[in-house]
C-alpha cells in the first residue's frame, strides 16, 4: 500500500465511530398518514434520509471514491405499535425489511440510473392504463428514490467542485446516471448504490461477484492504456476500504455482522472457469488491508489452479478468517436439484454469511428458521415412544419423525410471511419494474432457508446413546434423561463415559449417524412449498443460534454440560480432541452435502503457528483442493491462538485489530460480547 | 506383526519431511536431551499424564485407583505396568489421560489409507507427502517401523524417519533400508559434549552416519540449535568438517530452540531439566555449511 492508502486506512479507522455524525430526531421531522401506501412511505423515508445525507456531503483528503455517512440513524418507517399491529397479521422476519440479497450490479452499471428511471416511467404509464394502483405506487416510489440517489451524487459533485477535485466531479457527472465507462466509474457507482441500499434499510446486502462484473471495465482500461495493473489495485484497495467507512453503523447481532460480503471466482454462465485477474487482485487487496470488510468468499472446484488457492491461503495465514470457500462441484448441482435454473445456479453468490443466493433475481429468505439438532435428540430422549425402541435404528426412526414434526411446526409459523417494500432495491434488481411489483412481493426465487444448529453435538449424543444404551447396555434412556436433567450431578463416571463415546471428527463410528441425520434433515424439508411460492432449503449453518439454542435444553448425552455452547456451523463439538484438520475434513465430507446447500461451512481452526512454515500456504491450498475433491460444500479455515485471545480479553486496548471468524463473518475480537469471545476461546483450546 | 507403542498421530504435520504428512510419534528414547520438548516420548512404557489446571477435583479417580485401594488421593502420575487407565476412563474433564497406545502395523497403515490422496504431489513437480516415523526414537521399535514402512511401501506411500541414529548397526541398516527418506538428528559433533547434554556418547551415531552416507541413499541432517550447547563458532566448524561433502546429504536443517517448549513436563509431574537462553541461530551455520537452512517449527 502506498502512503495515500495508508493515510486513508488510518482515516477510515477513525471514521468507523465518527463523532461528527448527527443523530436526527426523525419522528419530529416526518409525520405519517396511517393510510399512506407502504411504498410511498418507504420512499418518503428514503428521500428524507438522502436529503440529509446530501446536505452533509463530505469528501476527505486523499479520497477518490466518495460517500461517507453523515447521519447516524435511519428514519423508522413504522412506530413500534404499528409494527406490532402488522406482525399480528403476518410473520415479519427480523426487522421486517428486505435483506440478505445482492442486487443486479452488472445490469445497473451497464445501463445507468437514467435508463432505469425511464424504464420505470414507461412501465408506470402501462400500469396506470391498466388501473394497476399498486403498480403505480411502487413505480412512483422507485422513481422518487432513483431521483434521490442522483441528487445525492449531485451534492457530492458540488462538494468536489468546491474543493477543486475535478476528477471526482467529472466522474460524478457520469455515474450513477449514465453507464459506467471506466473501472473507476464502476467502483464509484457500486459505492453509491451500495451506500443507498443501506440507507433504504436493506441490510446484509452483499456486492456479489465483483471479479465477474467489474472485469470488463478493468479490461477496457488496461487495453486502452488508461490504467496499469498497480493503479487498478490501488483503486480496488480504496474501494474495499470504503466498506469500512460506515460499518460502525451497520450492526447485526454483533458488531461486524453486517453482511458486506462478496464472491470471487467460480464459473461463467456456461460453466467454464471464470476466475480472472480481478480475482487475484481482490485477494491481494484484502490481504493488504487486513480489515473485516468486505468479507471475501471464493468459489472453487476440484480443478481450481493451485496457484489461486495459494493466493487465497495467504489470507488465511494473515488470520483474517477469509476467504470462505464454496465448492461449485457440490453447490451448483445442489441448487439445480432445488429447482434453480442452471444458468442462475452457476451465478450463485453468498448472502450475508454463507447462504447461497442468486444475485439480481433472488428474493430467498435463507435464514428464516433454524432447527436445533440437539433439541430434537433431547425431545426424542423424553418421548414415551423412545422407551419402546427395540434398537438404535428404531431410535433413529424417532429422530427422523421428530425432525419432520419440527419442520411441520416451523412451517406452520410461516404460513403468512410479509415484508416491507424496498423500491430502490427492487429497481436495482431484474424483474420488479417489469412486473410493476416491489421485490418484497416476490422475486424469481422465493425460497426459505433453514439452518441446522449443533449438528456435531447431536451426532455425538446419538453415538453415546448407541454405545451406552444399545451396545454396552450400561444405561437406559431413562437414566440418561435423568443425568442430563440433573446436569450429570453425582454421575461423574457417566459423564466421563459420554465424553469417551465416539465423536464426529474423531471416531469413525459416528460417521454413519452423521450421514443419516443430515439426510433425514434434508428429507424433512424436501417437497414442502412455502407461502411465497417457493420451497425450503436445508443447511448446515448456525448463525448466532450456537449461543442461543444450547440454552433451550439442559445438558446433553454427548457430555456437554448445561449452558455450554455448540460449535459454530458444521464443525466438531467443542472440546473434542481431533487428530487434525484432515480427519475432520474426511469425516465431515461423508454426508451428502449436495442436499444441504442452504450453506453453512465446515469450520476448522488452525493454530497460527502452522503458518510459520514457509510451505504451509502451499500445503493449505492442497488441503482446500482435497476438500473440494471430497465433496465438501463450504469451508472456513481460521487461524487462532488461544494465548492471544486470552490476552485480548484482558487487555483489549492492545488488540484493537485482532480479527476472528465468528460464525459467517469476521469481526474484531474486542468488539464481541463475552459469550461469543468465550466460545472462540473454547474453539482454540483443542489446538496443539 | 509387531505392535508399536505410540504417543501421538499428528496429521497435516508441516515440519516432518516433504509434502503433506502424517507423523507417527513412537514412545521411548535412548537419549535424554536436556532441551527435549516431548518428554512424554521418553519412556518406552505407557504413562499417565495429569493436568492440574484441567482437573475439576471431582474425586472420581479416587474410587477406582488400584494403587490406593483404601481411598485417598490418586497418585498424580504412574507408569509402566502400574498404568491401568481406570482413572482416565472415569475422568470427565480429561485431566487424566494415558499416554501411549499400541498399534499394529496393519492398523497404522489403514489409518492413513483413507487420506492418501493428500500425499500425492499437487503439481507434476510437487513434493510427495506421506508418513513420517518420529518420536521418541523410532529405532527403539525397529521391528514395528520396518514392518509398517514395508506395508506402506507396498501401497506406494512415501515414508520418512526422524531419528537420533543411536542404535546397533544391524537395527540401523534395517531401518534405513525400510524407508524412503532418513532425517538424522546430530545433536553435537563432539562425543563428550554429546554425552553431557544428551546422556549418551555420539560414536555409535557417527558410525551410523558413516553407514548412511555410504548407503547411496539421500538423507537430511537436522541440528537442533541450542544456545550455549552447540552454537559456538568451534562447534559450527566441527559440524562443517563432519557434514560438508558427506555423500548423499541433500540438506542440513537448523531447528530453533524455544524456551517455552518445556510446558509438557508438568503433565508428568516433572520440571524441565534445563532452560537455555533464546537467541537467533548464528548465520555462521549457513556460511560454513552451504546446504544448511533454518526451519521454523
Amino acid at each position: 500500500m502506498n502512503d495515500r492508502l495508508e493515510r486513508l486506512l488510518a482515516k477510515t479507522r477513525a471514521l468507523k465511530h465518527d463523532p461528527d455524525r448527527v443523530e436526527i430526531d426523525w419522528p419530529a421531522r416526518l409525520a405519517f398518514d396511517p393510510a399512506e401506501p407502504r411504498c410511498a412511505r418507504a420512499a418518503r423515508c428514503f428521500c428524507a434520509m438522502l436529503e440529509e445525507e446530501s446536505r452533509r456531503a463530505r469528501i476527505f483528503p486523499d479520497e477518490r471514491i466518495v460517500l461517507t455517512r453523515g447521519v447516524k440513524n435511519l428514519p423508522r418507517r413504522y412506530t413500534e405499535s404499528e409494527m406490532a399491529e402488522m406482525r399480528r397479521g403476518a410473520y415479519f422476519h427480523e426487522l421486517g425489511l428486505v435483506f440478505n440479497l445482492t442486487v443486479d450490479y452488472p445490469s445497473v452499471l451497464a445501463k445507468g440510473l437514467d435508463v432505469l428511471r425511464a424504464e420505470a416511467l414507461v412501465r408506470r404509464a402501462a400500469a396506470e392504463e391498466q388501473a394497476d394502483r399498486e403498480g403505480v405506487e411502487f413505480l412512483d416510489a422507485a422513481v422518487a428514490e432513483i431521483d434521490a440517489v442522483c441528487a445525492l451524487a449531485e451534492a457530492y459533485r458540488a462538494e468536489a467542485i468546491r474543493l477543486g477535485l475535478t476528477e471526482i466531479a467529472e466522474r460524478l457527472e457520469r455515474v450513477p446516471r449514465r453507464p459506467a465507462r471506466t473501472f473507476a466509474d464502476a467502483l464509484q457507482m457500486v459505492r453509491i448504490l451500495h451506500f443507498a441500499l443501506w440507507c433504504e434499510g436493506t441490510y446484509h446486502n452483499g456486492v456479489g461477484r465483483i471479479d465477474q462484473y467489474l472485469m470488463p471495465y478493468l479490461r477496457a482500461d488496461l487495453d486502452a492504456g488508461r490504467l496499469t495493473e498497480p493503479e487498478a489495485l490501488e483503486w480496488l484497495t480504496e474501494f474495499f476500504l470504503s466498506f469500512n467507512r460506515d460499518s460502525g453503523l451497520y450492526v447485526g447481532v454483533q458488531q461486524g455482522d453486517n453482511g458486506q460480503s462478496l464472491m470471487l471466482g467460480g464459473c461463467d454462465s456456461a460453466g467454464r472457469d471464470a476466475s480472472n485477474l480481478l480475482t487475484r487482485m481482490a485477494l491481494a487487496a484484502s490481504g493488504d488491508l487486513k480489515l473485516i470488510d468486505p468479507k471475501i468468499n471464493l468459489r472453487i472446484t476440484k480443478e481450481t489452479p493451485l496457484g489461486l488457492l495459494e493466493e487465497a491461503a495467504q489470507l488465511t495465514r494473515l488470520g483474517l478468517g477469509f476467504p470462505q470457500y464454496a465448492n461449485d462441484d457440490v453447490v451448483v448441482p445442489g441448487l439445480v436439484d432445488l429447482g434453480y435454473e442452471p444458468e442462475d445456479a452457476r451465478n450463485y453468490t453468498v448472502a450475508a454469511c454463507w447462504e447461497f443466493i442468486i444475485p439480481g433475481v433472488g428474493m430467498d429468505i435463507p435464514n428464516i428458521g433454524a432447527v436445533s439438532f440437539p433439541a430434537v435428540v433431547d425431545a426424542v430422549l423424553r418421548s414415551p415412544e423412545a422407551g419402546k425402541a427395540a434398537g438404535f435404528s428404531a431410535l433413529m426412526e424417532l429422530v427422523r419423525a421428530r425432525l419432520f414434526a419440527e419442520a411441520d411446526r416451523i412451517e406452520k409459523e410461516l404460513e403468512r410471511v410479509d415484508m416491507l417494500p424496498c423500491p430502490l432495491t427492487s429497481a436495482l434488481c431484474a424483474g420488479p419494474v417489469a412486473r410493476a411489483r416491489d421485490l418484497s412481493a416476490g422475486g424469481k426465487y422465493n425460497n426459505f432457508g433453514i439452518h441446522g444448529t449443533g449438528f456435531a453435538p447431536a451426532v455425538d449424543s446419538l453415538a453415546a446413546i448407541r454405545r451406552l444404551v444399545f451396545e454396552e447396555k450400561s444405561e437406559t434412556l431413562e437414566s440418561l434423561r435423568e443425568a442430563v436433567d440433573t446436569d450429570f450431578a453425582g454421575r461423574a463416571p457417566l459423564l466421563a463415559k459420554t465424553r469417551h463415546a465416539p465423536k464426529l471428527g474423531r471416531d469413525g463410528e459416528a460417521e454413519p449417524i452423521a450421514a443419516e441425520l443430515l439426510s433425514a434433515f434434508a428429507d424433512s424439508w424436501a417437497g414442502r412449498k412455502n407461502c411465497r411460492g417457493g420451497i425450503y432449503r436445508a443447511g448446515t449453518g448456525s448463525a448466532m443460534y450456537y449461543v442461543r439454542h444450547p440454552l433451550e435444553i439442559p445438558a446433553s448425552c454427548d457430555g456437554r454440560l448445561r449452558g455450554e455452547p455448540f460449535p459454530a456451523n458444521y464443525a466438531p463439538s467443542l472440546g473434542v480432541a481431533v487428530k487434525g484438520p484432515i480427519s475432520v475434513i474426511r469425516a465431515f465430507t461423508e454426508p451428502d452435502l449436495r442436499r444441504a446447500v442452504n450453506g453453512g461451512p465446515l469450520t476448522i481452526e488452525l493454530h497460527d503457528s502452522v503458518f510459520r512454515a514457509p510451505e504451509a500456504v502451499k500445503k493449505t491450498a492442497q488441503m482446500v483442493r482435497w476438500f473440494a475433491e471430497r465433496g465438501g460444500h463450504q469451508l472456513q479455515l481460521n487461524t487462532i491462538n488461544r494465548d492471544t485471545l486470552l490476552d485480548a480479553q484482558k487487555h483489549p486496548e492492545r488488540h484493537r485489530h485482532l480479527i476472528v471468524r465468528v460464525w459467517g463473518w469476521s469481526g474484531y475480537f474486542v468488539e464481541l460480547d463475552k459469550p461469543y469471545q468465550d466460545q472462540i476461546i473454547r474453539r482454540a483450546e483443542m489446538l496443539l | 506383526m509387531t505392535a508399536g507403542l505410540l504417543f501421538e498421530i499428528r496429521e497435516f504435520s508441516l515440519y516432518d519431511g516433504p509434502g503433506i504428512r502424517t507423523t507417527f510419534f513412537l514412545k521411548g528414547c535412548p537419549l535424554r536431551c536436556l532441551w527435549c520438548h516431548n518428554p512424554e516420548g521418553l519412556s518406552p512404557e505407557p504413562e499417565l499424564l495429569y493436568s492440574e489446571t484441567v482437573c475439576a477435583c471431582c474425586g472420581n479417580c479416587e474410587a477406582v485407583c488400584r494403587r490406593t485401594p483404601s481411598g485417598g488421593q490418586t497418585p498424580r502420575t504412574c507408569s509402566g505396568s502400574e498404568v491401568c487407565g481406570a482413572c482416565a476412563e472415569t475422568c470427565p474433564s480429561g485431566a487424566r489421560r494415558v499416554c501411549g497406545f499400541r498399534l499394529e502395523p496393519a492398523d497404522a497403515v489403514r489409518s492413513v489409507l483413507e487420506t492418501r490422496d493428500l500425499f500425492e504431489p499437487a503439481e507434476p513437480d510437487g513434493e510427495r507427502g506421506g508418513v513420517t516415523f518420529s518420536g521418541g526414537e523410532p529405532l527403539l521399535q525397529t521391528a514395528f517401523v520396518t514392518e509398517t514402512a514395508g506395508l506402506l511401501r507396498r501401497e506406494g506411500i512415501h515414508t520418512a524417519v526422524e531419528t537420533c541414529g543411536y542404535a546397533p548397526e544391524a537395527d540401523w541398516r534395517k531401518l534405513i533400508g525400510a524407508v524412503d527418506l532418513v532425517m538424522l538428528d546430530l545433536k553435537h559433533p563432539d562425543s563428550a559434549a554429546h554425552e553431557r547434554w544428551t546422556g549418551v556418547p555420539n560414536e555409535p551415531i557417527l558410525r551410523n552416519f558413516e553407514i548412511l552416507s555410504r548407503s547411496g541413499k539421500e538423507y537430511i541432517v537436522r541440528i537442533p540449535v541450542i544456545p550455549t550447547v552447540n552454537d559456538s563458532p568451534e562447534t559450527i566448524e566441527a559440524y562443517a568438517r563432519l557434514l560438508n561433502g558427506a555423500p548423499g546429504l541433500t540438506k542440513v536443517e537448523l531447528l530453533p530452540y524455544h524456551a517455552g517448549s518445556g510446558g509438557k513436563y508438568t503433565l508428568l509431574g516433572r520440571k524441565p531439566p534445563a532452560v537455555f537462553p533464546e537467541r537467533e541461530i548464528p548465520d555462521l551455520f549457513s556460511d560454513r555449511i552451504p546446504i544448511a537452512e533454518k526451519i521454523v517449527p
